[in-house]
């Protein structure tokens, strides 16, 4: 039997809300980069948003871009350092919609930096508005009646935009059961891997719930995902070179 | 001995561990934390030490032993 404790980096408790599925993740990433060993070896581009607070809870360098600057930042930190691993734990609205063309010159580029990206299909930290990743139909604070085809377009999916282009890894997984969190593990474990061994941009999205934005439990809201969420938003390896 | 050391300080009381625990050896304690929280007590004979309320849990609580 292995004994399971927290990461000697997860300092002090995290500061989300009950059941948010940034501290799983958060666990998983400390985990790694211990099992990995580069703890030392890392600094962590943290982005502005409720995924900032990994600072405070992870005893790991860092540096905070102008919000949604990730893939601009993590660009300059590589070509600088090329001995660290550069990273960044960022929201869907950091990297798909503020910094949506940050983060897709930086895979065009195919820089060899590596995106955790946390989709919880909202807004999270500004109150739960709808984002560009909300779902067709979906109630959020700014769409009460639903996300309409007709005033705000299709939901934005990163393996349509990002499937065609020459990077090295882009996977989705989700963290709504402990087979999932292993695979989750799993894959980013095989994305900091695809970075040391230079082959070039990674990103794993990560389906996470918002148990106080979406109004739900945090039972519920995982229950949300695998039933409607990972629906819409295939989980899957899509590119892996 | 016990096989789960449980941080009730840190709960937060999502309660995903009660949720995905398949042996049902988790539930509520009846105590309450500093953040007003009701906490999770284990049953120890129940417990099979697989892990999953470690894994499950955003808050580090669970530390299996």
């Amino acid at each position: 039997m292995v004994s399971r404790k927290a990461p000697e980096l997860m300092y002090a408790e995290n500061r989300f809300c009950a059941g948010c599925g940034h501290g799983i993740f958060d666990r998983i990433l400390g985990e790694v980069l211990t099992e990995m060993d580069i703890v030392s070896d890392t600094i962590i581009c943290s982005d502005i948003g409720c995924n900032h607070q990994f600072q405070f809870c992870m005893r790991v360098d860092a540096i905070v871009p102008p919000h949604g600057k990730m893939g601009a930042a993590l660009t300059a930190q590589k070509r600088v350092r090329p001995d660290k691993y550069a990273l960044t734990i960022c929201g869907d609205g950091g990297a798909y919609a503020i910094g949506l063309g940050e983060t897709m010159a930086a895979a065009t580029r195919n820089e060899n930096v590596t995106f955790f990206v946390m989709n919880n299909t909202v807004y999270g930290m500004t109150g739960g508005q709808m984002a560009p990743t909300s779902m067709i139909g979906q109630t959020t604070s700014s769409s009460k009646s639903g996300r309409s085809v007709e005033d705000s377009g299709e939901n934005f999916d990163v393996v349509k935009v990002m499937g065609g282009l020459n990077i090295a890894y882009l996977a989705r997984t989700s963290v709504t059961n402990p087979a999932n969190v292993a695979k989750t593990k799993k894959l980013v474990r095989k994305a900091l891997e695809k970075q040391r061994d230079n082959k070039g941009f990674s990103l794993v999205e990560v389906l996470v719930p918002c148990p106080t934005n979406w109004g739900m439990s945090a039972p519920q809201s995982m229950k949300h995902i695998d039933e409607v969420v990972s629906k819409q938003y295939e989980l899957g390896e899509f590119i892996d070179r | 001995m016990d096989k789960v050391r449980v941080r009730e300080e840190r709960c937060k009381g999502c309660y995903l561990c009660i949720a995905n625990c398949k042996q049902g050896a988790l539930s509520l304690s009846g105590r309450t934390n500093d953040r007003g929280v009701i906490t999770v007590t284990v049953d120890q004979d129940k417990c099979i030490q697989c892990g999953c309320c470690y894994a499950m849990c955003p808050d580090l609580v669970y530390e299996i032993l």
